[in-house]
């Protein structure tokens, strides 16, 4: 277990380095693109005198040499500071923070939902493997999973909003309902989340359930199944207890994957459903040039998948006993 | 590992979503209040009418604040605002307005002249900090302002050093003294937006501002003190969307009350129940425009665009009648002037024999007549080693150097065209343009398609030959035709246009108060854009608007007042009231049952599912 202790402690040392180097190319990418970087920071229709260059090169600390820039840059990623977003006329920070909670539960619901119902119905279709529940499962998983994301949520846009009228399409509240309490309130928001959020579970299932099937297979013809069956195991118990633990490992690296688009948002679901999110947000910053909120953006986006990846070979270990980190 | 327990925990997990729904739903439709629900594409950048630049952001400024003259009224005409009544003086130098007495700001505090002379001194002390959209359009309505006066706590006196011909119909808005003054005015023509928590908008206008909620929604809470009248109901809300089609599903709902259409959903709403749809004209071009830098140093344009004949044999080979056919489907006017027909007595129009029709021989024939000959027989003309420019019929262009060599490399005219992303109607005119600019021997290079800040910074830096754009004009036409000075190349001018002769007319026509003779000078800047083809102007392209009858009553006809319109000013908001019985937007009985029905599935699920397992198990 100490052995164990030490190898986690060298992973999250690597997971710190790997993020540091990030800092340090978001840093750099900023400096090498062409044309003053002062001029860069400001939107592109405004003509700036060269006073006014000179003040906004004295105001983000371009005027001073290389090093010390850098240096600066770091101390004020620690701090929070992550500079001044004028598509939004804040700080960069603070939007973040309006759109990245939309998208955590946005994408945290449905990916939650796809990785649940991926590992069972996965589990279920190995084990019934060539039988109809299987054929009809994969089937199905594979039609979503060809789908566009958002010709799925434009259908539902169609079916539940424009003919049934009984689910909400768009946002993630009304805006003109007037909420008593608070329950009102989250029941909805939740009711704005089910079709965007199943859209996407939909089409993210087939990622999990696949991988979840195909390796359950491969281990139902291991030879401590067959064991396990010798020795009278009922058929659930053997498919529970002894094999799915053990095809569990490639799905947890799928998961890992699949988590880091928690944060960096799922675009073409939000802007189907005007769901505000990080998809959005990235897709804003792109169009309106706005490079401070783009390099937070990145910043943020590289040091959780650096940190899902860095739990997903925590779990590993703990999964696998045979893997050495 | 996955024991029983967590598929309980999975399946209970499943059970949140209709029960809470259920539970909470009763709660949800409990309290009806009248509101006013539009939907709009694209989120305001600002509410602040210092430096707000999206015509979404003026939609919601106009109804939180006053102007004083407002220049928008329900015809495009100037109305009385703040401003109930006004006088010019004899020489045109001094305005003398009145102001209403009953108006008072959101907070309680009266509005008084002193409000307005804050809001122009504040304007005309800090004009050029942050001279780019908006900021620089409401100076040009106060460029020539020398000082204002308050006589009295009503009336405002504004001093010109000279006239200024815009006054007429200006478009600024009054902002709060008490609330302004301690705001650096630097932070206020940047930073601040007026969506801080801390720095709501404060106006006179009648709606107050609610609430917030960035890319979701604005709402606004009626001003029942409102001095001209309290809106006939309780709240108005917009609701922001990231797809068309969305919005156009809720609004087909019934969710929505109001939205703006384009051009390929406008027949799709056309003639549902309860909906009715307008296409009105407004003070929008669409254009061809042309490279016309005559800094060939810098300009990276081709040297042939800056020969008129050139341009005018372009403008002789687009077919404006089929282009307003086939990409506006109908939904526009064939363009000709720079100004549009709603600019009224300002707009000119070319007569039958002045108009540059479309005649492919003849823009051959002038190609040929120029020069501009096929040498190489590849189907693509050749410009000759030099261009003499010669004067054109108004004998206007005055080149520093009236030969150009034309570099090898640009013998053929070839060229690039550049049309931004965001506008289908002008990327479906592009392959009709490129096959009738093959018949007159011209080849269209590069056709970039790109997004509307590629396409300004091509503009800025001279590095497109042609392209497809357009224009929203302000209703003076001050602005429009300032934007083919010379002064404004490097800030608003796109195509690069400079023409000494324009420029002094246009400095003629700022100051010129009386308006048949400022009017004529009008006509003739059009008449001679028209023939010097900086612009050829496509089309004027119609607002398509749709709105349901069921919940609110009293629309103005659009089509008959496009100043009323609900996308930018208040006049179409005050006439609205709501039908005797107002509909909930949700369906109540609809959504009991599916919710009942999920909720029963789920729980016979998970107990088939449990109770199936158990006997095994233990």
């Amino acid at each position: 277990m100490r052995r164990m202790g030490k190898a986690i402690l060298m992973k999250t040392v690597n997971a710190i380095i790997t993020i540091f180097a990030v800092i340090t190319f978001n840093f750099f990418l900023f400096r090498v693109m062409p044309g003053d970087p002062a001029r860069v920071l400001l939107p592109k229709q405004v003509r700036a005198s060269p006073e006014l260059i000179e003040k906004l090169r004295r105001f983000y600390g371009l005027d001073k040499p290389l090093h010390v820039q850098f240096m600066n840059y770091v101390v004020q990623v620690f701090q929070g500071k992550l500079g001044y977003s004028f598509a939004y006329h804040e700080p960069v920070a603070r939007v973040i923070m309006d759109y990245i909670w939309n998208t955590i539960l946005l994408v945290g619901v449905g990916e939650g939902i796809a990785i649940i119902l991926g590992i069972i119905l996965g589990a279920v279709a190995a084990w019934r493997r060539g039988e109809p529940f299987d054929l009809t499962v994969t089937a199905l998983n594979l039609i979503f999973w060809s789908m566009p994301e958002f010709w799925l949520g434009m259908v539902f846009i169609l079916v539940f909003g424009r003919y049934l009228k009984i689910l909400p399409i768009s946002g993630i509240v009304d805006p003109w309902l007037f909420h008593e309490n608070v329950f009102s309130y989250v029941a909805d928001v939740l009711r704005h989340l089910i079709l965007p959020s199943t859209t996407l579970a939909l089409i993210m299932l087939a990622s999990y359930y696949m991988i979840m099937r195909n390796t359950l297979i491969d281990v139902t013809t291991e030879d401590y199944i067959r064991t396990a069956k010798a020795k009278g195991f009922s058929e659930k118990e053997i498919l529970w207890k002894h094999a799915v633990p053990n095809a569990l490992l490639p799905t947890v690296t799928t998961v890992a994957i699949g988590l880091a688009s928690v944060i960096s948002g799922a675009l073409t679901i939000e802007i189907v459903f005007s769901w505000p999110g990080m998809g959005w947000l990235t897709y804003q910053a792109i169009v309106r040039r706005d490079y401070p909120l783009l390099q937070a953006i990145f910043l943020i986006t590289s040091a959780l998948v650096i940190i899902a990846n860095l739990f997903a070979d925590i779990i590993y270990t703990y999964l696998d006993p045979r893997v050495k980190i | 590992m996955l024991s029983k327990r967590s598929i309980s925990v999975f399946f209970a997990f499943l059970l949140l979503f209709p029960t809470v729904y259920m539970f909470g739903f009763g709660a949800v439709a409990a309290e009806e209040q009248t509101t006013l629900v539009v939907g709009v594409m694209g989120y305001p950048d600002s509410l602040n009418p210092f430096n707000a630049i999206m015509s979404s952001s003026f939609q919601v400024i106009s109804l939180i604040y006053d102007m004083a003259i407002n220049g928008y009224g329900p015809d495009n005409n100037p109305v009385p605002d703040l401003a109930e009544s006004w006088e010019v003086s004899e020489d045109g130098k001094v305005w003398t307005l009145h102001i209403v007495k009953n108006a008072t700001w959101h907070d309680g505090v009266p509005v008084t002249a002193e409000d307005v002379k804050f809001t122009i001194d504040y304007i005309i002390d800090y004009p050029y900090f942050r001279p780019d959209y908006q900021q620089s359009m409401v100076i040009s309505y106060l460029s020539t302002v020398e000082r204002v006066e308050c006589p009295d706590n009503y009336t405002v006196k504004v001093y010109f050093s000279e006239p200024l011909a815009c006054f007429r119909q200006p478009f600024f808005f009054i902002v709060p003294k008490h609330i302004w003054e301690n705001v650096d005015p630097i932070a206020a023509q940047t930073n601040i937006t007026c969506f801080e928590e801390d720095f709501p908008p404060i106006g006179s206008g009648p709606f107050i501002f609610e609430e917030a909620v960035r890319d979701q929604y604005i709402k606004l809470r009626a001003n029942k003190d409102y001095f001209m009248g309290a809106p006939k109901y309780d709240y108005l809300i917009f609701k922001y969307y990231t797809d068309e089609s969305t919005m156009i599903a809720d609004f087909l709902a019934g969710k929505l009350d109001y939205i703006d259409l384009s051009t390929e959903t406008y027949e799709q709403i056309k003639g549902q129940p309860n909906i009715v749809t307008y296409a009105y004209p407004s003070l929008s071009i669409m254009e061809l425009g042309f490279n016309c830098w005559e800094d060939l140093t810098e300009s990276k344009g081709h040297p042939a665009l800056l020969d008129t004949r050139v341009r005018r044999a372009i403008a002789h080979a687009i077919n404006k009648t089929e282009l307003v056919e086939v990409a506006l489907k109908g939904l526009g006017e064939v363009g000709q002037s720079i100004l549009t027909p709603q600019h009224k007595i300002y707009y000119w129009e070319p007569s039958e024999d002045e108009v540059i029709e479309f005649n492919l021989s003849k823009a051959n024939q002038i190609l040929d007549e120029a020069g501009y000959l096929d040498v190489d027989n590849d189907g693509i003309r050749e410009t000759p080693p030099y261009i003499l420019v010669d004067l054109n019929d108004n004998g206007v262009i005055d080149l520093p150097d009236e030969n150009i060599t034309i570099p090898e490399d640009k013998r053929e005219l070839k060229f690039s065209i550049w049309v931004d992303e965001s506008d289908a109607e002008e990327i479906a005119m592009l392959p009709l343009i490129e096959e009738w600019l093959n018949e007159i021997g011209i080849k269209l290079k590069e056709k970039n398609i790109v997004d509307s800040d590629t396409m300004i910074d091509v503009n800025l830096s001279g590095e497109m030959d042609l392209y497809l754009w357009g224009w929203g004009w302000d209703i003076d036409p001050d602005f429009a035709l300032s934007v083919f000075t010379t002064d404004q190349i490097g800030w608003w001018s796109d195509c690069f246009y400079s023409n000494p002769n324009y420029d002094e007319l246009y400095e003629k026509q700022h100051v010129e108060v009386n308006i048949t003779k400022r009017v004529e000078i009008v006509k003739e800047m059009q008449k001679i854009l028209y023939y010097d083809c900086p612009y050829v102007v496509i089309a004027y392209p119609y607002s398509l608007t749709a709105h349901r009858t069921d919940r609110f009553k009293g629309w103005i006809d659009e089509t008959e007042h496009p100043g009323a319109s609900l996308d930018f000013e208040k006049w179409g908001y005050l006439a609205l009231e709501p039908v005797e019985k107002p509909e909930g937007p949700a369906k109540m009985p609809l959504t009991w049952i599916l919710g009942g029905i999920i909720v029963i599935v789920v729980i016979i699920a998970a107990v088939l599912f449990l109770k199936k397992r158990t006997p095994k198990t233990s």
